[in-house]
């Protein structure tokens, strides 16, 4: 089950410098991309928060990572 | 997955018996394959199971024994962020660029905003030639399915898999960070940089360069969420900008990295796993400046490279792509 966009563990991940070494390739590489850019433009969040909910939902593989956040 | 080096004859023999196949080698062995399932790139540098070397005669085949399909697509221009559409639903894709093209500077510095493109695997390789012929040759792909070559564009093959495999990607970087070293950024992305901001204040990039004494052999190092992710340099003068293998991207951090022991050695202690089984490809600077001429990397093989793709475009890094039971996936 992907928690909902509501859930604090997106704005969490994507506001802070967490390392995320136990997660997969694709998932730090995203994460990393989405943070510059919420941190470019603040206002851009909730649509960035949107992309990597998305990602899992597409991704099953990468679940696990969410546990991480 | 299925690696070797072979003949021209041997490859021939593997695509007329319809197999799903990457090869890597020089233009002239790759133009002699017949038309089939596969798609190609230059390279006469090779990590093979008897250890590194330069072949200009022979192949090097990973055959996806796990496809269940397959499609060769040359993305050519302004199509290369379409490359995430139409794959398969389980299934990777594997992209070929040549160095120095158009697309290898649009993928490089634009790629990892494609739309879904972290949403299955996308490996690959820049290609290249031989060193000492980069003002006589150009860097090639081969489209196995139409026989042709090409020097601008990104050749992908779309794999479908057996539904009980999954594939999965992961890299094997040599390099950390000096944490003692100083915080480098930029404030523009991409392949040179006449400037840095070095611990927060603008200098001229070569010069800090030249006056520090960095071992340009090491590349700057930024830290992705935990994984390390390398820009080589590609060359320091006086009163120009730096140039880079990669692009270095605004906002992010970077350091210098520390010099790796023994190459060789290095990479047999920390590449876990089957790698005669794994589609991988090595750093052509990583087989320089780690003399892996003659030295395995461990049981990994592969061509030798101008970049290496693991979503986005990477330098002295080993990129690893393994396929397994979905059931053991689920379990690691």
């Amino acid at each position: 089950m992907i928690p909902d966009t509501t859930n604090p563990c997106w704005r969490r991940v994507l506001t802070s410098e967490s390392d995320l070494s136990g997660a997969v390739l694709a998932t730090k590489l995203l994460v990393t991309r989405l943070r510059r850019e919420v941190k470019a433009r603040p206002g851009a969040l909730g649509p960035k928060i949107a992309e990597l909910r998305d990602y899992f939902e597409k991704n099953t593989f990468a679940a696990k990572d969410i546990a991480l956040f | 997955m299925k690696n070797a080096m072979m003949s021209v004859a041997e490859a021939a023999a593997l695509i007329e018996a319809g197999k799903v196949l990457v090869v890597a080698g020089s233009e002239a062995a790759l133009s002699q394959l017949p038309k089939g399932c596969w798609i190609g790139g230059t390279s006469v540098y090779f990590m093979t199971d008897t250890g590194g070397r330069v072949d200009r005669d022979n192949l090097f085949v990973t055959e996806i024994e796990a496809a269940e399909d397959a499609r060769p697509v040359l993305y050519a221009g302004e199509d290369l962020p379409s490359l995430t559409m139409n794959r398969f639903d389980n299934g990777l894709s594997v992209i070929l660029i040549p160095a120095f093209s158009n697309a290898h500077e649009e993928f490089a510095i634009h790629g990892s905003s494609y739309s879904g493109v972290f949403d299955q695997p996308l490996m690959g390789w820049v290609t290249g030639v031989h060193l000492d012929d980069l003002e006589s040759a150009k860097p090639k792909v081969f489209d196995g399915a139409r026989g042709m070559a090409f020097d601008e564009g990104a050749m992908v093959l779309h794999v479908k898999l057996r539904a009980e495999r999954v594939a999965d990607i992961d890299i094997l970087n040599l390099f950390e960070p000096d944490q003692t070293a100083d915080e480098i950024s930029f404030a523009g992305t991409g392949f040179t940089a006449q400037t840095a901001l070095v611990n927060g204040e603008e200098v001229d990039f070569a010069s800090y360069l030249a006056e520090k004494g960095v071992d340009t052999r090491c590349p700057l190092v930024a830290n992705f969420a935990g994984a390390m992710i390398n820009v080589s340099f590609q060359s320091v003068e006086p009163g120009k900008p730096v140039s880079f293998y990669a692009p270095v991207i605004e906002g992010v951090s970077y350091r210098v990295a520390q010099l790796p022991g023994d190459y060789a050695s290095e990479f047999v202690a920390r590449a876990q796993g089957e790698g005669s089984r794994e589609l991988s490809c090595n750093c052509i600077l990583n087989y320089l400046y780690g003399e892996l001429e003659s030295k395995t990397t461990g049981s990994f093989t592969g061509p030798a490279t101008f970049g290496e793709i693991a979503y986005m475009l990477l330098n002295q890094t080993m990129v690893r792509l393994n396929i397994q039971a979905a059931e053991a996936a689920a379990v690691a």
